[in-house]
């Protein structure tokens, strides 16, 4: 149980360090996205 | 330049934290008290110390704001308290667990691990606070103020170990009264130097989000007034 343990508690931290890099992935693609839709959008506009 | 620092960072700190898995788990027999799971020592105190670390980037970065009306200073504060948040909930999850196997509990409110519950709740506020206010320098001037006030309870995280008058279930302070054998010394350094590359080469990555996300507002801006 206290080697079980040790390997839960080092497994958290590698998912919670995952997780946030998952999440920082994601949002990434969203905001690069965003950004290509907008600057498409502001050249149409300004032909 | 900075795509290339992140690179580097992030693969030299899970270079690191790699060899010290291999050298902590296959290399270090088991503490003499508490067994193997006295290990928990080399994620948990440095995820504290990385929290703290990043914490007062937050800080620096919310008062330069406050001082310049600067945006990239309120970049820097809100990337910095989302990675010490991360390290934060590592060393909340892992205590928590450590607890259950030497206390034979998951959670008490004593001081210091209220306080550090508190820190944790009190940046959260900060990053839920922020998309609910649309003006971008209100958000920032609000946020500098909140990453600020919250910072007065790291003080009380740290003191609640070594204050006589307090009672704590959470051990004094084992790093500064020689508790740490001389052998386990290397893989702790190791883990907090790790821990800082990796939290350094996530800053960078919100960093460069921020900035994109400060382009979209302004074309945005653009695009109304068109």
């Amino acid at each position: 149980m206290n080697l079980d343990f040790l390997y839960y508690g080092y497994a958290a931290a590698w998912i919670i360090v995952l997780g946030f890099i998952f999440l920082l992935v994601k949002r990434g693609q969203k905001i690069d996205h965003e950004i290509a839709r907008l600057k498409s959008q502001l050249e149409d506009k300004e032909k | 330049m900075r795509e290339k620092a992140i690179y580097i960072l992030g693969l030299l700190g899970t270079l690191l934290i790699v060899g010290n898995l291999y050298h902590i788990f296959l290399g270090m027999p088991g503490e003499a008290m508490q067994g193997q799971i006295g290990k928990m020592i080399f994620v948990h105190v440095p995820a504290a110390i990385a929290g703290f670390t990043f914490y007062g980037v937050a800080v620096i970065g919310s008062i330069g704001f406050l001082l310049t009306k600067d945006f990239k200073y309120d970049s820097l504060a809100v990337s910095s308290v989302e990675v010490a948040q991360v390290f934060a909930l590592i060393n909340l999850v892992t205590g928590s667990m450590w607890g259950h196997i030497i206390w034979g509990i998951w959670w008490t409110w004593d001081l210091r691990l209220t306080s550090q519950f508190m820190c944790f709740m009190l940046y959260l506020g900060y990053l839920l606070m922020r998309p609910a206010v649309a003006e971008a320098t209100q958000r920032a001037t609000m946020s500098a103020i909140l990453a600020i006030f919250a910072a007065a309870d790291i003080p009380l995280v740290i003191m609640a170990i070594r204050l006589h008058n307090v009672r704590t279930q959470h051990p004094a302070p084992v790093l500064e009264t020689g508790g740490l054998a001389p052998s386990w010394w290397p893989p702790f350094l190791i883990a907090i130097v790790a821990f800082w590359l990796i939290g350094t080469a996530l800053v960078l990555v919100r960093l460069r989000q921020e900035t994109v996300r400060r382009e979209i507002d302004s074309i945005r801006r653009e695009l109304h007034a068109i």
